[in-house]
């Protein structure tokens, strides 16, 4: 049964891509859909098991690569982790193959489509479940390939190469890191099970474990989109809007978080990376909700809506909560992908118009659509028991709970950005679906509710939306639940969980909440009612500038572009060609016709034309030969070669004034 | 844009093009219709007030004016509909091209 999760997609994913012409387009989406569906309901039974029962599975199918010390194999571990990751992934890729029905069924290539959407759910599903680092990394580099065939889909466009292609390398930024986090793993350990290196961190220097863990989470910061290696997400909106709901919100960028919370037992012995690694999530949530608050296109507001949640799930990472940052990964996997889809919805009623200034008054339009958006709003916000709130708002209050600088800076940070959200949230609401019409006539002359194909999904993630924080926070981050087991480790130090219920003043624990509450407030009251806060971006320079800082992303982009991104590109010209070539090279065919071109053309600078030059190679030309032809009595070291010498440098010097 | 003289076609179209530019990018910075139909009317009246100007060299000095303001004003976001150039939807899923295919055979080597 277990296995079948994993080869199902595959299957799925194969038949549909490689005998498509056979299968026909319905063919495709009925078989991919099939293997969707039968591989979801197997994993709730895996979640029941392994999960609810306590019963980890590991599978251990063969050697793969067997070299002195090096012993990796093709095993499977499915603890209560793994299954945990396999709930969101296959529900939410279900769900979105069945969306993309009704999404893809005016573009061509749907098999071609299908195809990827399984090969990444595969990917995705291995890598949650390889039991040692090298089999997770199949996966990591798979979900890799996959995500930039998929942001390519539209392969046409222009835009779609450039954000595909930046997707691709940032995330080899990450993926640098991370292989040379594998080497020092092993390099230290000795092999690549995660037992066994989970078994011995505790007796491992600490510095060692610190680079390990700083290197692994520089792989989990391009995969996570943290803040510098952020700029590929909000890019690959270019993507098919189901894409970005499965990759870019539900499932690729969880997979940055899963290794970390996987990685537990390494980083709960590094303060030092701990402390990188709250400082980085805390600021790159609240980065990426100041963006949010002044983009346009909808799409992007939510990527970077999503962005912002992913700095609070590293967030809780650091501040070793690693139970609670994989309950608001599930959460945020659930009310993302229902807002994505949501988003795709309203642009494909609205004549693909992905600007919100050019949408408004689309309640009495799409009455479920505006349901769906506003109950994934509010889940988002964290109000009180949809399921953002028992994960996001936990997540702050632990934050508060831990008493030091790092953590007191998340709370404050994660605070503020809860407001901001609220805020671009209800501003997504205000301009899309509140207020008066703003698009083109024809537009809202051919609106229309989506079919079916498109609701059911849509209603399936706005019921976990709602229920899935209710009904699950107790079992994933209930005080006393063992339901992780040893799958994630937390130093006993760092357990706040008790603290963070129990002796945290009441208005601190509610400060996110009023935040929201005020920040969805001032939303809707900038967007509907007050006239003079919107004519104020207009008239205000110091408004206009900020509005221009936030809108370009901290103009990120700009100074990757012109600090980073060319000397870059030098210097790999120069290892490729110069270091990558190696001794045989540098000294062999290559360096003895590189040797010979470079002295030619120097000697061929030697005729330069000039009088003067050519006198100096004349006199120089003259001491050689007088060199050479006193050299036997210069060499000798007899009594006499003194006086010889000097009387030499006598004559020679008068010849050469001569 | 001194070089054009007033009131002829080229310089009518590229006033009504600077009057477009200034109410799409006003109507970028506000959003709703409703809202910017004041500052619209103010641009409006602007160019209202220089109907009557003659004078070339006056007439530059106005129209560079209002270029820099533009320019001091754009947005950085700018609407874009989705088929035209850098919409969202532009050049997704253009047809190949369907000419008969190229004989390179029979067709004579250029050099």
């Amino acid at each position: 049964m277990y296995l079948s999760i994993l080869i199902l997609p595959f299957l799925g994913s194969l038949v549909s891509g490689l005998l498509g012409r056979k299968i026909g387009v319905t063919g495709a989406h009925w078989l991919t859909c099939t293997c969707l569906i039968l591989a979801s309901i197997l994993a709730t039974f895996s979640f029941y098991e392994v999960g609810i029962c306590g019963s980890p599975v590991s599978i251990y199918l063969f050697s793969w690569i067997d070299s002195e010390f090096m012993s990796i194999s093709w095993e499977f571990l499915f603890d209560q982790l793994t299954v945990s990751m396999f709930i969101p992934v296959l529900y939410i890729s279900s769900v979105i193959h069945i969306y993309s029905i009704d999404y893809l069924s005016s573009d061509p290539h749907n098999q071609r489509f299908f195809s990827y959407l399984s090969l990444f759910t595969f990917f995705m599903l291995l890598l949650a479940s390889g039991a040692n680092y090298f089999v997770m990394f199949v996966g990591w580099e798979g979900i890799g390939i996959v995500s930039y065939l998929l942001i390519n889909f539209y392969f046409t466009r222009i835009q779609s190469n450039k954000a595909a292609i930046l997707a691709l390398t940032m995330n080899r930024v990450g993926d640098m890191g991370l292989s040379i986090g594998f080497f020092a793993l092993f390099a230290i350990f000795g092999s690549l099970d995660y037992s066994t290196i989970f078994s011995l961190s505790p007796f491992i220097n600490e510095t060692a474990i610190t680079i390990i863990a700083l290197l692994i989470f520089m792989g989990a910061m391009a995969k996570s989109a943290q803040l510098g290696l952020h700029s590929w997400l909000p890019g690959s909106m270019e993507a098919p809007t189901p894409v970005s709901a499965l990759l870019h919100a539900a499932t690729l960028v969880t997979a940055g978080l899963y290794l970390l919370v996987r990685s537990s037992p390494i980083l709960e012995y590094s303060s030092t990376a701990l402390l990188v690694i709250t400082l980085v999530g805390a600021s790159t949530a609240f980065f990426a909700a100041t963006c949010g608050l002044v983009l346009n296109d909808i799409k992007r507001i939510v990527a970077f809506s999503t962005i912002s949640q992913l700095g609070y799930m590293v967030m809780a990472v650091g501040i070793s909560q690693y139970n609670v940052a994989l309950m608001h990964v599930v959460n945020h996997a659930f009310f993302k992908a229902l807002l994505f889809l949501g988003a795709g919805a309203i642009i494909h009623s609205a004549a693909d118009e992905q600007d919100i200034r050019k949408l408004g008054g689309l309640i009495p339009f799409l009455p479920f659509t505006y349901s769906v958006m506003l109950v994934g709003s509010i889940a988002l916000l964290g109000l009180p028991w949809l399921s953002g709130f028992y994960s996001k708002d936990l997540i702050i209050e632990l934050a508060y709970s831990r008493y030091t600088f790092s953590a007191t800076y998340a709370y404050v940070l994660g605070s503020i950005t809860a407001g901001l959200t609220a805020f671009y949230s209800f501003r997504l609401i205000s301009l899309v679906f509140l207020g008066l019409p703003n698009g083109i006539q024809s537009t809202y002359n051919n609106i229309h509710e989506a079919n079916v194909v498109v609701i059911i999904p849509l209603f399936i993630l706005a019921l976990f939306s709602i229920f899935f924080g209710y009904v699950f926070s107790d079992l994933f981050v209930g005080i006393g639940s063992d339901f992780f087991g040893s799958a994630i480790f937390i130093q006993p130090n760092n357990i706040s969980l008790v603290e963070a219920e129990f002796s945290i003043p009441i208005l601190l624990k509610l400060l996110p909440t009023i935040l929201s509450i005020l920040g969805g407030g001032l939303g809707l009251l900038a967007y509907n009612w007050n006239k003079g806060i919107q004519l104020m971006s207009e008239n205000s320079k110091f408004i206009q500038k900020v509005y221009t800082f936030l809108n370009g992303q901290y103009l990120f982009d700009v100074l990757y572009n012109q600090f980073v991104i060319g000397k870059g590109i030098h210097y790999g010209y120069i290892i490729s060609k110069v270091y990558d070539r190696g001794v045989i090279e540098a000294i062999g065919p290559f360096g003895l016709s590189n040797v010979l071109q470079n002295t030619a053309s120097k000697i061929a600078k030697l005729d330069t034309g000039v009088i003067t030059t050519y006198s100096l190679y004349i006199t120089l030309g003259l001491l050689s030969l007088l060199f050479l032809v006193f050299s036997p009595v210069l060499l000798d070291t007899s009594l006499l070669s003194e006086m010889r010498l000097i009387i030499i440098y006598l004559s020679s010097l008068i010849l050469a004034l001569w | 844009m001194s070089a054009i003289s007033p009131f002829s076609s080229a310089h009518r179209l590229y006033v009504k093009s600077l009057y477009k530019r200034c109410l799409k990018n006003s109507l970028d910075w506000t959003i709703r219709r409703d809202i910017w139909r004041r500052k619209a009317l103010e641009i409006r009246a602007e160019f209202e007030r220089n109907r009557n100007v003659h004078d070339p060299r006056a007439l530059a000095v106005i129209l560079e004016k209002a270029e820099a303001e533009l320019a001091a004003n754009r947005h950085p976001d700018p609407y874009i509909l989705p088929i035209s150039p850098g919409g969202t939807k532009w050049e997704r899923n253009t047809p190949p091209k369907m000419g008969p295919i190229f004989d390179h055979l029979s067709a004579e080597h250029h050099h």
